[in-house]
């Protein structure tokens, strides 16, 4: 299977001289093409930092983070702008469309950007419109359409420039649990019918019970890891709490 | 604590706030300088008597006007302010602080801030005056001895007096403006998504033709009662409502109707961020439209205020000698030999050595009306000008007496033979002397009782005397016709010429003899120094509003671009998480930037282009001029002004949305 994702001896060191302190210590892990893998751990344990370093918004101290065969970290800035492009897709819990956009042009976006040709945008937009169902409200902006609808655009958005690799923070974050629930449908469906690999940063079991493997990372290292394998999704959940206590029941300890 | 808040708040603000307190200082500058103006040495001689409370009246007047401007314009900023500090102020309340104190701590800073400003202002000031001072000296001929420093204490207190009741109203609106805050609102304020007006395409589509039309028509009117000189206040407030409704159509239909095409260039509207560009400003243009219309219509009466001030400062400079051609000109209608005596008497008595000449003319007003030198042909032009011109009666002067004048004034003599007669024209529009010279070609002869004359020319037009003399049109005619004259008024004109530099006491002298008869009296030193006078107060004031109103214009303009950036900062970061880069970032806040600002102002100089039409003809029917280059001078010095405000707003925003975490 082809390497998306590959993350070595990862250091993200925050402070100067005496009062520093790691985010990240020594993380190492592969992801591979159409795998749905979920970060987990608990306030403070270095999730975001990885999810920023891997977006390249941010930068690591040291190590190594090669996504579809390309090393991010010695990028410049213009370099990364053109990476983030092409390479990556974005689902956002909030402000995921833009309001002044109709919904056609929003998904378009990234492959405006990139200037591809309008017939090949056209071709591109009705593909992915079809396969998430929102022909019907290409035409409409964003507050004219449902909660579901909304994330289903913003997930289009994100698979259209046909990136090596989505990304998703937080998604359901802000969300009831019924959209959480469609978001995370979505999610799945363009993971397993349009082979799309995607890493989703979460902190609710529910939702990386949607997941095929999770990683729990506790203190910025990687604590443990979970495979779904064949089990049921509900199985999978309680495994997932299981982890979680241990992680959390640690916690407790401490205090 | 609190006190060290508001001190780090203010600290912080001046950098913030670098296009508010710029225009606040700017104003205040401006308004210390005009304010001032009635202090400066200039006037502080005799020969400008009335100087000083004409300009301190006219200057304390247009002050009321102005405070309103600031006024709006402070609330306006204070507005922004607010606006960009929400969360802050949240934060302030979520820790605790009471309304009240937040209201305290608000209005110390306003009152703080107005007060520093207000410091700065008048220092800026104070400088600026000397420079004008310098300058309206020059302009009035009085010589520079010493350059003296001027400081005046009653437009200190008077901006302080003013700014400050500006100030403290706009405070306590600001601070009752506190107590309606919800905490909510101020914490999440980032969140509100960004309001947006939509509009059926029919409707759009309608407006905008209707308000081309409208403007057509504007344009079309606007020339037509330039050209036919019907200008009355009636017709101008057509002109600028007609403008007005056209400008406020276009601007709410005019940016649907581009983006509608730019929308069906789907290849360029789909390549790289064009399409948010265009929308995001399609957006803005909507939503500001009305405010966006009301400074084109703004820019447009500022500018065409500037253009015809200017030139009217053209026309005071050239109607005073032919206004009064002597020293002093004296028109009287009875007792003439025994006015004459007297004046003669004091003439000699002060200023034998100065004076060169001294004579005394006759012209008579006739019975005959101008129009008949065209008997079987009536004026059916619009010219309502023109039709009093011909409507009035000719004036008639006798060769020798015209000859006395033409000959102190060293112009040729002109010989009559037969029954020659001259037109003489004294001044009056382009219009009316076009006219006659036509009429002329066609017919030469007219009957005056039984006798005819034939015209031989019009004479050109000198500074010979003016319309108490020869009316709007005088005929020359021999001598030998002197009987015509009998039974029509005689009106007596003694002139007296003098050297330059005569003495002081004839002025007085003359004056005194002049209050006891039924006479009329020009003298060319007041006439001089009432258009020098005139000049320079028209000069004020298009200066003092012009510049205000430009200067709050563009700041308004800047904060909506500012308040701009700081909504839009979201939706700029997602697009550099999409993958858009900081150089097109920048591109795409410079490009929004640029149609924001010039776009009011591209059309408030198409206005312009048929204004300064407009504004041609008419002061050219007066003789007046309205040169290219003082259209020129009036639309650079407002580009000038507004591309600084332009420059530094860009520079902000782009600091706003690109740098700021």
């Amino acid at each position: 299977m082809k390497n998306i994702l590959k993350i070595e001896k990862l250091e993200k060191i925050y402070g100067l001289r005496g009062n520093v302190y790691k985010a990240l210590d020594g993380v190492n892990f592969d992801v591979y093409e159409g795998e749905f893998l979920g970060i987990m751990g608990p306030s403070g344990a270095g999730k975001s930092t990885l999810l920023n370093i891997i977006s390249t918004i941010d930068k690591p101290t040291s190590g190594s983070v090669v996504i579809n065969g390309q090393n991010i970290v010695n990028m410049k800035k213009n370099e990364l702008s053109k990476f983030r492009r092409d390479k990556l897709g974005f689902v956002f819990q909030e402000y995921n469309l833009l309001d002044t956009l109709t919904v056609k042009e929003n998904i378009a976006l990234p492959l405006s950007l990139a200037n591809v040709s309008y017939r090949e945008i056209n071709r591109r937009v009705k593909e992915v419109s079809n396969n998430l169902e929102i022909v019907d409200i290409l035409d409409k902006f964003p507050y004219e359409i449902s909660g579901g609808q909304r994330q289903r655009a913003a997930a289009a958005r994100a698979i259209i420039a046909d990136p090596a690799l989505i990304l998703a923070d937080e998604p359901t974050g802000a969300l009831d649990s019924r959209s959480s629930e469609t978001l995370l449908s979505t999610l799945k469906n363009i993971n397993e019918n349009m082979n799309v690999t995607v890493l989703m940063v979460t902190h609710d079991p529910f939702a990386a019970s949607y997941c095929k493997r999770i990683l729990f990372i506790k203190d910025g290292r990687i604590f443990n890891e979970i495979v779904k394998g064949e089990d049921e999704r509900k199985k999978f959940f309680t495994r997932i709490l299981d982890v979680l206590a241990v992680l959390e029941g640690d916690i407790g300890n401490v205090i | 604590m609190l006190f060290k808040l508001i001190k780090r708040n203010i600290r912080r603000s001046f950098r913030d706030y670098v296009i508010y307190f710029g225009t606040l200082i700017l104003s205040i500058a401006i308004f210390y300088v005009f304010n001032s103006l009635d202090s400066q040495p200039a006037w502080s001689g005799d020969e400008y008597p009335q100087a000083k409370i004409v300009i301190s009246s006219l200057m304390g007047g247009l002050s009321f006007i102005i405070s309103f401007i600031v006024g709006f314009l402070i609330l306006y900023a204070n507005n922004y302010i607010i606006k960009r500090r929400k969360k802050e102020i949240g934060l302030y309340m979520l820790l605790g602080m009471s309304q009240k104190k937040v209201s305290f701590m608000l209005l110390s800073e306003t009152i703080i801030i107005g007060f520093l400003s207000y410091v700065v202002g008048i220092i800026i000031g104070i400088f600026v005056s000397q420079i004008f001072s310098l300058i309206t000296m020059k302009f009035f001929d009085i010589a520079i001895n010493k350059i003296e420093f001027v400081l005046s204490y009653p437009a200190v207190i008077k901006t302080l007096i003013f700014y400050g009741i500006t100030f403290s109203l706009v405070a306590v609106f600001g601070s009752f403006g506190v107590s309606r805050f919800k905490l909510i609102d101020l914490l999440m304020g980032e969140r509100k998504n960004e309001e947006f007006k939509i509009r059926k395409k029919a409707v759009v589509a309608i407006i905008f033709v209707l308000s081309c039309i409208d403007l057509f028509l504007t344009y079309y009117f606007a020339d037509y009662v330039a050209s036919r000189l019907l200008v009355s206040p009636q017709s101008i407030f057509a002109i600028i409502f007609g403008g007005s409704l056209g400008t406020y159509g276009l601007f709410y239909s005019g940016f649907s109707m581009i983006f509608g095409v730019i929308k069906s260039m789907i290849k360029f509207y789909f390549s790289k961020i064009n399409a948010f560009l265009s929308r995001q400003l399609l957006n803005r243009f909507n939503t500001d439209m009305g405010m966006l219309a009301t400074l084109t219509v703004l820019f447009t009466l500022t500018l065409s205020v500037f253009i015809s001030g200017l030139g009217l400062k053209n026309y005071i400079e050239s109607s005073v000698e032919s206004n009064s051609p002597f020293s002093f000109n004296i028109t009287v209608y009875e007792n003439a030999e025994k006015i004459k005596q007297e004046f003669d008497e004091a003439a000699y008595r002060l200023g034998k050595d100065y004076l060169k000449d001294s004579l005394m003319v006759r012209s008579f007003r006739s019975d005959i009306r101008i129009k008949s030198i065209s008997p079987d042909k009536e004026y059916f032009g619009n010219s309502e000008l023109l039709r009093n011109y011909l409507n009035d009666n000719f004036y008639i002067m006798l060769q020798s007496d015209f000859n006395k004048l033409i000959k102190a004034k060293n112009i040729g003599e002109e010989e009559l033979t037969g029954n020659e007669a001259l037109l003489y024209v004294p001044d009056g529009s382009k219009d009316f002397k076009e006219y006659l010279e036509n009429e002329l070609s066609f017919n030469r002869k007219l009957f005056l009782g039984d006798s005819q004359i034939e015209i031989k020319k019009i004479f050109p037009q000198h500074k010979i005397g003016n319309f108490m003399v020869f009316g709007s049109c005088a005929l020359i005619i021999p001598d030998k016709f002197d009987y015509i004259t009998q039974g029509y008024k005689t009106i007596w004109n003694i002139d007296f010429n003098f050297k330059t530099g005569y003495p002081s006491e004839i002025d007085k002298e003359f004056q005194k003899i002049s209050d006891q008869y039924e006479l009329r009296m020009n003298t060319l030193k007041e006439a001089k120094a009432n258009a020098s006078m005139s000049r320079v107060l028209v000069i004020f004031v298009i200066l003092y509003l012009g510049i205000t109103l430009l200067i709050a214009s563009a700041a308004v303009m800047a904060l909506k671009e500012l308040t701009g950036a700081i909504d839009s900062k979201k939706n700029y970061q997602m697009l550099s998480k999409l993958g858009a880069d900081d150089r097109l970032i920048k591109g795409t806040i410079k490009k929004h930037m640029r149609f924001y600002f010039f776009i009011p102002l591209l059309v408030a100089f198409f206005h312009n282009i048929f204004a300064v039409n407009f504004i041609t003809k008419f002061l050219n029917a007066f003789n007046a001029q309205n040169t290219f280059l003082i259209t020129l001078i009036a639309m650079g010095v407002f580009l000038g002004v507004y591309l600084i405000y332009y420059y530094i707003t860009s520079r902000m925003a782009i600091r706003i949305i690109v740098k700021e975490e």
